[in-house]
């Protein structure tokens, strides 16, 4: 059993056994897809970026020199497709400008800027389950931190990988997952969920 | 350091991914900073709160299956595993078959296809010079005798035949000519004929009248 690891996988689909892609594929469907689904929002396109994405590693398996890697290369595939995706609907609420880093010159700044969508706060009810708060809460918050947050907190990468998937210094990382994590807690309290209401629904 | 220094080590430390070195430093920090240790404990249950989010299922069935590759692609496929000298071989017919075929010349003459092939342009063929000898001389003024012989007899069958026509017509058009003529004449002295028989007969009347009226007279004396 311990040899049908990924790389056991990849090997076995780059010498021709399709099977060996699709057992890949099952045990990847699952985090690929929270993933994508956190990240941007909507389960049904979640779904159509999940299947592009594998459609894209079916493609380029092969070209994967580095098999350890693969898990990095497949977020890295599943990442680029939701930001397609962003571009294509303009989603995006906030400029790369708004996203502050410990790195940065103007350290005295550290307000965190909320999007402007408070009024959705009186729609909320305490009746809507936690995922959705939640979803909400990771969707106000800029994109930048939004998938080091995902990363992080949801699958467990560590903040070198985190670091290698996004092509980015770990401390610009680590600053995006203070500064989101930041932001969602204020997010949270000012739709009025404090975290007695959070461990009550709970 | 400062309080915005200690936030990399919170992150560090929250995950568990802090050494004991920075753990200890971080630990001093936060029991001397109420501000940082209530905001580690903000980011604390945040995190905890985020870890209640549970994964879902897809619900998509993605399976893979092999297919046979079409034959193009196969191939191209088959191309790839091929070392350079083959490919370069390869390349140099495919140069040599396309320059033949953009210099074949497709000629269609006496109902059939004519085809040259030539892998470079040839420069426009002019037909050898003949000498040209007194009996083709004579041959040929002798054609050019007959040939303006013929053009004259033409030319003299087409004005008689012209002239007939002509005639045709003037010959007809003075017979409708004479025929309406006549027809107005005919037409004329029916009319006088008509016109005569209707005097007549009106003056026979009136003179039947008049000696009636005389027979009355005398016999009335």
């Amino acid at each position: 059993m311990n040899m049908m690891n990924d790389e056991y996988l990849i090997q076995e689909f780059n010498a021709g056994n399709v099977s060996a892609f699709n057992t890949l594929v099952w045990r990847w469907e699952k985090p690929i897809y929270n993933f994508i689904l956190r990240y941007i929002g909507d389960s049904e396109q979640a779904k159509d970026v999940m299947q592009h994405c594998f459609i894209r590693v079916f493609k380029s398996l092969g070209k994967l020199k580095d098999h350890s890697r693969f898990s990095a290369w497949i977020f890295q595939i599943a990442m680029n497709l939701c930001r397609d995706e962003f571009k294509k609907k303009k989603y995006q609420i906030y400029s790369i400008s708004e996203v502050r880093d410990f790195d940065d010159s103007n350290k005295s700044d550290q307000k965190i800027v909320l999007a402007d969508n408070e009024q959705d706060a009186a729609k909320l009810t305490y009746h809507e389950n936690l995922s959705e708060l939640l979803q909400k809460a990771l969707m106000a918050i800029p994109e930048e931190q939004r998938v080091v947050i995902i990363m992080k907190q949801y699958h467990g990468m560590k903040f070198t990988e985190i670091a290698e998937v996004l092509k980015t210094p770990i401390n610009t990382i680590k600053s995006r997952m203070y500064y989101g994590l930041d932001a969602l807690c204020v997010v949270l309290q000012k739709w009025g969920v404090d975290r007695e209401d959070l461990g009550y629904e709970m | 350091m400062k309080c915005d220094d200690y936030r990399l080590l919170m992150m560090d430390a929250l995950f568990d991914e802090i050494s004991d070195a920075d753990k200890k430093t971080l630990d001093d920090h936060l029991e001397c900073c109420s501000a940082c240790r209530e905001k580690y404990h903000s980011l604390q249950t945040t995190t905890h709160t985020l870890g209640k989010w549970e994964d879902v299922e897809p619900r998509v069935n993605l399976t893979f299956v092999s297919q046979p590759a079409s034959r193009v692609s196969d191939f191209f496929n088959k191309l790839k595993t091929w070392k350079i000298p083959a490919r370069l071989g390869i390349a140099l017919a495919s140069i040599l078959l396309l320059l033949s075929l953009f210099n074949t010349k497709i000629q269609f003459a006496d109902g059939q296809f004519a085809f040259e092939t030539s892998l470079f342009r040839r420069g426009p063929q002019t037909p050898p010079a003949q000498l040209a000898t007194q009996t083709d001389l004579d041959n040929m003024r002798q054609e050019n005798y007959q040939m303006v012989a013929t053009i004259l007899d033409e030319y003299a069958k087409r004005n008689k035949i012209e002239t007939a026509v002509m005639f045709n017509k003037f010959y007809d058009e003075l017979d409708k000519q004479r025929q309406n003529d006549l027809r107005l004449v005919s037409n004329a002295v029916e009319q006088v004929q008509y016109g005569t028989t209707q005097r007549l007969q009106r003056t026979d009347q009136t003179l039947g009248t008049l000696i009636e009226y005389v027979n009355m007279q005398n016999q009335g004396r």
